[in-house]
C-alpha cells in the first residue's frame, strides 16, 4: 500500500479504549478487531484526522524503537487489514 | 418489566418479512430469528414460540406452537426476551452464569453448549452459592458491579443432572429446568463481581486460565451479549461502552478445561487459586 495513502475511520465504526488499548466495532456488520499499542496510537492519530501511511509513520517512528522499514511495513499492513474489514477508508 | 401474554398455540406460519438478525447454535443452524413487524419486534424460537414485542418494550405476546409447553416458554421469556428487552433498555445482561465464591461473585460467560450451567452446578455442589444460570444480569451501582441474583434452577441435560444429583425429570435430548430447593446452596442477594472467566470451546487436555487484557476481554465479551436490534446504532454503541467499561474494572479471564466431570473438583479449586490471586 502507497504510504501518500491517507485514511480515516469509516463512518459506522465506534471506538472504545481500554486500558491503553482500543477495540474497534463495525455498527454495520458487527465485526470487531482489537488494536495493539503501536495499533491504537495510530487509531488515536487518525481520529483527530485523517492521516496518510507516511505521515502514521512518522508517528510511530518518533514513539516507538523501530526501524523505519519495519515501521513503514507493519502500518501498511494494518491500513490493509484495516480496509479489508471495513474499518477506515481512503481519503 | 415487560408483561407477558401467552396467546393460544399456533403453528408457526412463513413470516412476511425477511429476518433482520439470527441466533445460529452450533451444527443446528437457526435457534431464532429476528423481524420487524407493525407493533416493534418479532422473535421467532425456530419450533417453539413467537414472540411480539411491542416497540415501547412494555408488552410482549407469546404464540408458542403446538408442541411447545409452558416451562420452555417460561424459559424463553426469562433467558432471552427479558435480556434482549433489557439491554435495548440500558442494562447489561450477559450470557452466562454466575455463583459466590469468597463473598463475591464470579461470572461464566459461554457460547451456547459450552459447559456453563453445569460448571456453575459443580461449584454449588462444592459448598458455592449458586446465583444465576443462563443469564448473568450485571447491574452498576455506587461505582460497582454486582450480579442480580435470579430464580435457583438449573437447566441442564439428564447427564449433568445426574453428575449434580438433582431430583427430577430429564430426558436425554432436551435440557430442562431442575428447581435446586435444598439441594444445592443459593444466594439470597446480589453480590459484588469479582472476576469474568470466558469458557473455551476448545475442549482442551489440561486446565488453563489466562488473564486476559481488557481489550481482549472486550473483543470477547461482545459475542455473549444480548442484542435486540443489531441496527440500531446508538443503543450499540452505548451497550458497546457499557461493556467497556466492564472489561476495565473487573479482572477478565479465558477458562479452558476437559469436558469430563470427573476434571470439574480441579476446575473449581483452579478458579478458587485463580481469585486468590486477586
Amino acid at each position: 500500500m502507497e504510504l501518500t495513502i491517507a485514511i480515516a475511520p469509516s463512518e459506522d465504526v465506534v471506538a472504545r479504549e481500554v486500558s491503553g488499548e482500543f477495540v474497534l466495532m463495525d455498527l454495520e456488520s458487527g465485526t470487531y478487531f482489537g488494536l495493539n499499542q503501536v495499533g491504537s496510537r495510530i487509531w488515536k492519530a487518525v481520529e483527530e484526522a485523517p492521516s496518510s501511511l507516511a505521515a502514521l509513520c512518522d508517528i510511530v517512528e518518533a514513539e516507538f524503537d523501530a526501524p523505519r522499514d519495519v515501521i513503514e511495513r507493519d502500518v501498511a499492513e494494518l491500513a490493509k487489514d484495516l480496509l479489508e474489514q471495513g474499518l477506515i477508508t481512503k481519503q | 418489566m415487560s408483561d407477558l401474554v401467552l396467546e393460544t398455540a399456533r403453528k408457526q406460519a412463513a413470516l412476511a418479512s425477511d429476518p433482520y438478525d439470527s441466533w445460529k447454535l452450533p451444527e443446528e443452524g437457526d435457534k431464532a430469528s429476528f423481524h420487524r413487524s407493525a407493533c416493534g419486534f418479532l422473535i421467532r424460537f425456530h419450533g417453539d414460540a413467537d414472540f411480539q414485542i411491542d416497540a415501547e418494550l412494555y408488552g410482549v405476546k407469546c404464540w408458542p406452537t403446538l408442541a411447545c409447553d409452558y416451562d420452555t416458554v417460561q424459559s424463553l421469556y426469562a433467558n432471552a426476551v427479558l435480556p434482549l428487552i433489557g439491554n435495548h433498555q440500558g442494562g447489561l445482561n450477559l450470557h452466562g452464569s454466575a455463583v459466590t465464591i469468597g463473598g463475591g461473585a464470579a461470572a461464566f460467560l459461554g457460547l451456547s453448549r459450552s459447559g456453563k450451567t453445569t460448571l456453575a452446578g459443580a461449584f454449588a455442589k462444592a459448598g458455592h452459592a449458586f446465583l444465576t444460570e443462563d443469564v448473568v444480569d450485571v447491574q452498576h451501582e455506587a461505582a460497582a458491579y454486582q450480579i442480580i441474583e435470579k430464580t435457583p434452577h438449573l437447566r441442564v441435560f439428564a447427564d449433568s443432572a445426574e453428575y449434580l444429583e438433582l431430583a427430577g425429570e430429564v430426558d436425554g435430548d432436551r435440557k430442562r429446568a431442575i428447581s435446586l430447593g435444598d439441594a444445592l446452596p443459593v444466594s439470597k442477594e446480589p453480590s459484588p463481581l469479582r472476576a469474568i472467566f470466558l469458557l473455551a470451546n476448545a475442549n482442551a487436555s489440561e486446565i488453563a486460565i489466562e488473564k486476559l487484557a481488557p481489550s481482549r476481554a472486550l473483543s470477547e465479551i461482545l459475542q455473549h451479549s444480548f442484542i435486540l436490534d443489531v441496527e440500531d446504532k446508538s443503543r450499540l454503541k452505548q451497550h458497546f461502552a457499557r461493556l467497556g467499561a466492564l472489561c476495565e474494572e473487573i479482572p477478565c479471564f479465558s477458562l479452558d478445561y476437559p469436558r469430563e466431570y470427573s476434571r470439574l473438583p480441579e476446575v473449581i479449586t483452579a478458579v478458587e487459586n485463580r481469585l486468590e490471586e486477586l
